[in-house]
């Protein structure tokens, strides 16, 4: 049996940037990179593969099913109730409502709106070296590593010049000289200054290369008869990425700085000699541990001056089933399969000095689900190199992922390239 | 094999650039503040001093307020939104209710006050500008008194039988009673004219004025006492400090005689002295806090934008001490002040926003 080590690359793994925003942040569910595989090395073979990714982040579906693209929060009406909800200081509401009601203005006046793009590309690199230690154990350890370029821009049209002018007038008139700077440095560009006064660096298109959480992994072939071959995985993420940055809106991180589990079962069926079907049941225990993390002060934003730098996290457990179906001829193959995951809502808690309550905030929309669908096109010197007519068994392959659908994911599809090489 | 290379370069080669997108933007341009202090005299002798901290939520747990009446109507009444502002605070709201609902009361308050003192400035420039003309007719008809027994008449001009010094009428009633001694027809006539005239220009203009004016005070007197009330009881529930007094024109220190005066230098671009006495309600009377004694300190006053002067001090009494970022507005009705907000730190950690104020007069003013 031999195995290609895009085998020991499962869904759902954590090296491609996380990317964080003001609204639902998307961190773990990703399109599969490979297809499902029950195999192993043969006992003392080595294998060198080399994964490229390329990737992008443009658009997302939200806890409805509704697609969105990723610079959506940055779209606001600047209107009154949109201001006072963003408010969790008394004073600041008490001051917002004296002056409405001081120049008779509702809650659906609007100074204008804001908006925004971000978009993505990211290329990740994974070296996999893999090793046949038993006719029935391999090992391997991959240690990714991405270079992503995020271009990000927000702006603001303004509107209701007699808002403008009534509200300028009303702080000229008070005194407060400073206040009416501060309002005209809010609304000529309110997403910058928010920004800017909760404390965050400047939200700059940038290009970033991190290193990736490294995995260790092992299989085990629990069994190998009449065609079928099935074997028992297990798969240890360590936090060596980078996590993202506190005070980063937008993050591309290399990791999410916990320790995950990883625990599968595969199931290969060679039913005949050119087709067969794969399969695979898996299962991440993310574990729990503590964090530096803003916590939100509205329920539908992530932006918030407020850290803590204990805060208590569990982030909910992935499960996946696979199937794939394959067909192998003269060194060539084809195969296409789907997919689903899910993710459990991800658990917060506070080190006492912030509400409660808003660590929930944290929790909605941390509940992931994806279906997705893969094909892959790929050959392999092996048969050649047995037959004395190549150098060295090797493989290239191909692959795209789609999603097909499901919640609070990252939409975008991938493509893979795979290089390997036995030894 | 060259595709494959392209291929791997693509892959695994240099790292990937995001397509560069821009999103268009339109904003009004507004001017500059045009801020100039007026060539006229500060009057160094502060006007008036208002000092608050503003509650907390925690401050605020079981906090309920029944509004000050008949003060209460007769304050928010008075403004054209009145109706707006909610009667009191009940106990079933939530703190963060609670504490914007105390604020919003002692910024609506002040509200009114500047209503009120906005509308006291209009009726003493009416005031002022009536007077002018009824002076106008009064000059008209200097009173020389003549000597006794004509005392109580008297002459247009000056002559031997009469005072050296003229007195003059000071409303239409007292001009009216004038009585002359041996005035010509003409002059007999002019005066007629001149009582009609005065009749006609004041109408009762002046004594309604006056009534308005002393309506308006008593509204703003009428503020300040349900800020007082409200946030004495919020003190008393929090066992906390929120308001301070400060010793000023209108509030002197009759125990101590400490003032409150602050001096510019001449290019109005710093402070030869800076002295506030306030009375922070800890046992100790009016206190002077200056730069001398070290009670305030890093005083700073910078322009900080185009016509946007701002100054900065700390202050240190002996419950709190609070860093005040204040705004310079220069204008007519209330000549110069200071005004935005503070930050206290209290000796047991915690922090609360509040609001200062500093009124001066220019010496020529109304």
């Amino acid at each position: 049996m031999q195995v290609t080590a895009k085998a020991f690359l499962r869904p759902g793994v954590k090296f491609l940037p996380l990317f964080f925003l003001a609204l639902p942040c998307f961190a773990n569910l990703k399109p599969p990179l490979s297809l499902p595989s029950a195999r192993v090395l043969p006992v003392g073979v080595r294998t060198f593969s080399l994964k490229g990714v390329i990737a992008e982040g443009n658009e997302k579906i939200n806890n409805f099913g509704q697609r969105q693209v990723l610079a959506d929060p940055f779209f606001q009406e600047l209107d009154f109730a949109t201001i006072k909800k963003g408010t969790l200081d008394p004073l600041d509401l008490a001051s917002i409502q004296a002056k409405m009601d001081k120049l008779g203005a509702t809650d659906s006046d609007s100074f204008g709106q804001t908006s925004g793009v971000v978009n993505l590309k990211i290329n990740a690199t994974v070296p996999v070296m893999a090793y046949g230690l038993t006719k029935r154990i391999t090992v391997a350890v991959a240690v990714p590593y991405t270079r992503s370029s995020l271009n990000v821009d927000t702006g603001v049209v303004q509107r209701n010049r007699e808002l403008y002018d009534a509200f300028r007038s009303e702080l000229q008139a008070s005194g407060v000289s400073l206040k009416l700077q501060e309002l005209d440095q809010k609304l000529a560009d309110p997403i910058n200054y928010k920004i800017w006064d909760y404390g965050y660096q400047p939200l700059v298109s940038r290009n970033a290369n991190n290193l990736g959480d490294i995995k260790l992994i092992g299989r085990y072939q629990a069994m190998e008869r009449d065609f079928h071959n099935l074997t028992f995985s297990t798969e240890v993420s360590l936090p060596t990425g980078r996590t993202a940055d506190v005070n980063r809106v937008i993050d591309m991180a290399g990791g999410d700085g916990q320790v995950d589990l990883g625990l599968s079962l595969n199931h290969d069926w060679q039913f005949s000699e050119r087709w067969s079907l794969s399969t695979e049941i898996g299962h991440t225990i993310q574990f729990a541990d503590e964090i530096d993390k803003r916590i939100p002060e509205r329920f539908d934003s992530s932006l918030s001056p407020d850290i803590d730098s204990a805060v208590a996290r569990n982030l909910g457990d992935m499960s996946r089933v696979m199937a794939a179906i394959k067909w192998r001829m003269a060194g060539f193959s084809f195969g296409s399969g789907l997919g689903l995951q899910y993710k459990k809502r991800d658990r917060y808690r506070g080190s006492g000095e912030i509400a409660a309550f808003r660590y929930g905030w944290m929790e909605q929309d941390s509940v992931q689900n994806m279906q997705s669908a893969q094909v892959s096109l790929g050959y392999d010197t092996v048969d050649l190199y047995r037959s004395g007519k190549f150098m060295a068994p090797m493989s290239i392959s191909i692959g795209h992922s789609r999603v097909l659908g499901g919640k609070n994911i990252v939409v975008d599809p991938l493509t893979t390239l795979d290089f390997a090489l036995f030894f | 094999m060259k595709w494959l290379l392209l291929l791997a370069l693509c892959f695994y080669g240099c790292g990937p650039q995001a397509d560069s997108r821009k999103v268009d933007s339109s904003r009004f341009g507004f001017s500059n503040l045009n801020f100039l202090f007026p060539d006229k005299e500060i009057d160094p002798e502060i006007r008036s001093l208002t000092l608050l901290n503003f509650p907390l939520e925690k401050d605020v747990v079981g906090f309920s307020y029944k509004p000050l009446e008949p003060d209460w109507t007769t304050v928010f009444s008075s403004i054209d939104y009145g109706d707006k502002v909610p009667y009191g605070i009940a106990n079933n709201l939530s703190s963060f209710q609670k504490t914007a609902l105390v604020i919003y009361f002692v910024l609506v308050s002040g509200d009114v006050r500047n209503f009120s003192y906005e509308a006291i400035h209009e009726l003493k420039i009416k005031r002022s500008k009536l007077n002018a003309e009824l002076k106008e007719i009064f000059d008209q008809f200097p009173c020389f008194a003549g000597l006794r027994p004509n005392h109580r008449r008297c002459y247009l001009t000056q002559n031997d039988l009469s005072e050296e010094v003229a007195s003059y009428a000071s409303n239409c009633t007292a001009l009216e009673r004038r009585q002359w001694i041996d005035p010509t027809a003409e002059e007999e006539q002019q005066f007629q004219e001149a009582v009609a005239l005065c009749h006609e220009r004041d109408g009762g203009k002046l004594a309604a004025l006056e009534q308005e004016i002393n309506h308006e005070d008593d509204i703003r007197e009428k503020a300040k006492g349900i800020v007082l009330d409200l946030l004495a009881q919020a003190e008393q529930h929090a066992k906390s400090l929120f308001v301070a007094t400060g010793a000023t024109k209108g509030e002197i220190d009759s125990v101590n005689g400490n003032q409150s005066f602050i001096q510019m230098n001449e290019e109005r671009t710093g402070f030869t002295q800076f002295q506030l006495a306030i009375d922070f309600n800890i046992g100790k009377g009016y206190e002077v806090f200056n730069l001398e004694n070290g009670k305030i300190r890093d005083l700073t006053y910078t322009e900080i934008a185009p016509g946007i002067m701002e100054l900065r001090f700390k202050l240190y009494n002996d419950i709190y001490w609070f860093e005040a970022e204040l705004s310079t507005d220069v204008n007519d009705v209330y000549d110069l002040r200071f005004s935005g907000d503070i930050y206290s730190h209290f000796n047991d950690g915690t922090v609360r926003k509040g609001v200062m104020k500093i009124e001066m007069d220019f010496k020529e003013s109304l």
